[in-house]
């Protein structure tokens, strides 16, 4: 033990100031993006920011081996991943009494019936699409990302992502007219 | 013909250019309307989030619980594996002591018939006749059950000794524990030393004890016990038959001339294929108090094809006047 050299505090300190910065910086920026993906990919029974948590609990561990250009790409596949473990988890929690997690809107019961059931419609049909198509849809449509960016964040070639957002948006279409939320969308030119 | 199909590869071929480009742009905007239709995140998650990520108790990693939850399981499965093995043997030896190891916390040693069967965790063994030792190593979760006619035997923790014979089955402990369920009684415990002896339970097994206590010189009255218990269990036929003429022979023993005679004149009247010796009984306990007493069973008794000639002397000498 006595052979040991003594670590110096100083550095220590610096070291965990420094990384304390980074994180904090991570967050201020990715925060946002994060949970939104999360409330746009997410189904009912899971709170997104449960799941942005999780993500954010994942990525500050790994964030030193990951580079700025890459960011984006890969904070939306740990998304993806933590999001499909609380599907799971929600699925399981059907099961139990009361484990249910409902999200409740501060704004009151009200306007948050209107505005739910509006979102329910619109979230069960995105959900009827498969996940690549949903992604496609949220990140290109949506979030108005360029075909590239979406391309190097899923990891796939441009064609592909035309492809899919093509299908995609025809299948979106197509069911939200059969849930009668294209007046909807049209009402609101 | 030609000419319409060359029209529709041009159509085909032709650049879609804007207004394919119209349609998509068109369509996105109708899809982002609705899009934007979906939750967002309430008011205040990002701070939320910030407090909940600055908070010092950071999630753990499940890794190690899950790998110990993992090694536990399978640990917990190969012991239940090994316990759940299932045993069976036979266990008979007539003249010398045999010794057998069913399981390593097991040791029968016996000389006697029965045989084993159940799982490592739990062995049975179902003893018929002889001695049997049982040693059991303590605190291994061994449920051992020895099991005869008359009794179930239950290791607590040890080593004990199980002898079923026309007696009954007698259990002695030497180590340790154990629990005794008699037939038809509350089970019993039984500590170093001690020893108990469950009776048959059946006419035939209460027979042969009454049979081995009057050949063993037991008192008359721990006979009749025997052979009053057995008639009460319900001997029926050549059985019952038995069980009445041993009665008779016990009460002859006690010196209870009067009780004999009657048992053996309620038995004449049931039939039996043992007349001849009940008739020779009976003109004996008469001839006690006078000859004329013992005359009829005497005429009865010369009649029998078994007669001797000793009960026809003895009928001679009643006959002829004094």
């Amino acid at each position: 033990m006595a052979f040991l050299p003594e670590r110096d505090p100083t550095t220590r300190d610096r070291a965990a100031a420094l990384r304390e910065a980074n994180d904090s910086r991570v967050i201020r920026e990715w925060m946002p993006v994060v949970l939104r993906w999360c409330s746009r990919l997410g189904s009912p029974g899971i709170d997104p920011e449960d799941v942005a948590h999780d993500v954010f609990i994942v990525a500050l561990r790994h964030q030193d081996h990951i580079s700025d250009e890459n960011r984006a790409g890969w904070l939306f596949g740990v998304t993806r991943r933590v999001l499909a473990q609380h599907r799971r988890r929600a699925w399981f929690r059907r099961w139990i009494p009361g484990a249910r997690v409902e999200a409740t809107d501060p704004s009151g019961p009200d306007r948050a019936y209107t505005v739910n059931e509006t979102a329910r419609r619109v979230q069960l049909a995105l959900l009827q699409l498969p996940e690549r198509e949903r992604e496609v849809l949220v990140l290109c449509v949506l979030e108005e990302r360029p075909d590239s960016e979406v391309a190097s964040m899923l990891g796939i070639p441009i064609g592909t992502v035309k492809s899919r957002l093509r299908r995609a948006r025809a299948a979106f279409l197509s069911v939200a007219s059969e849930l009668g939320l294209q007046s909807l969308g049209r009402g609101a030119e | 013909m030609i000419g319409v199909y060359i029209q529709k590869l041009r159509d085909w071929l032709r650049p879609r250019g804007d207004e394919s480009e119209v349609d998509d742009a068109e369509e996105n905007r109708l899809v982002r309307r609705l899009l934007l239709a979906l939750p967002e995140a309430r008011g205040g998650a990002v701070q939320r989030l910030h407090l909940r990520l600055r908070a010092p108790n950071r999630q753990p990693s499940r890794l190690p619980v899950l790998l110990g939850a993992l090694a536990v399981s399978i640990a917990a499965l190969a012991v239940h594996y090994r316990g759940e093995l299932p045993i069976e043997d036979s266990l008979v030896s007539e003249e010398t002591w045999a010794v057998l190891e069913p399981t390593r916390e097991v040791t029968l040693s016996f000389r006697g018939t029965g045989n084993i069967e159940g799982t490592r965790d739990e062995p049975r063994v179902s003893w018929t006749s002889g001695v049997l030792h049982v040693d059991v190593s303590p605190n291994q979760g061994v449920r051992l059950e020895v099991e005869t006619r008359e009794a179930v035997v239950r290791v607590i923790g040890t080593s004990f000794s199980v002898v079923r014979d026309a007696l009954g089955t007698r259990v002695e402990v030497r180590h340790g524990l154990v629990s005794v369920t008699c037939t038809q009684s509350a089970p019993v415990h039984l500590g170093v030393g001690e020893e108990t002896v469950c009776l048959p339970a059946s006419p035939a097994g209460l027979l042969a004890r009454a049979r081995r206590l009057q050949r063993s010189g037991e008192p008359p009255t721990v006979v009749l016990e025997a052979i009053d218990l057995g008639l009460r269990a319900g001997g029926v036929g050549a059985v019952r038959s038995e069980l009445l003429a041993a009665r008779v022979e016990a009460l002859v023993q006690a010196g209870e001339p009067d009780l004999a005679a009657a048992a053996a004149e309620a038995l004449l009247s049931e039939g039996t294929h043992r007349r001849d010796e009940l008739l020779r009984t009976l003109a004996g306990l008469k001839l006690i108090d006078s000859c004329a007493d013992a005359f009829p069973y005497l005429m009865a008794l010369a009649a029998e094809p078994t007669a001797t000639d000793d009960d026809r002397i003895q009928l001679a000498r009643c006959s002829a006047p004094n």
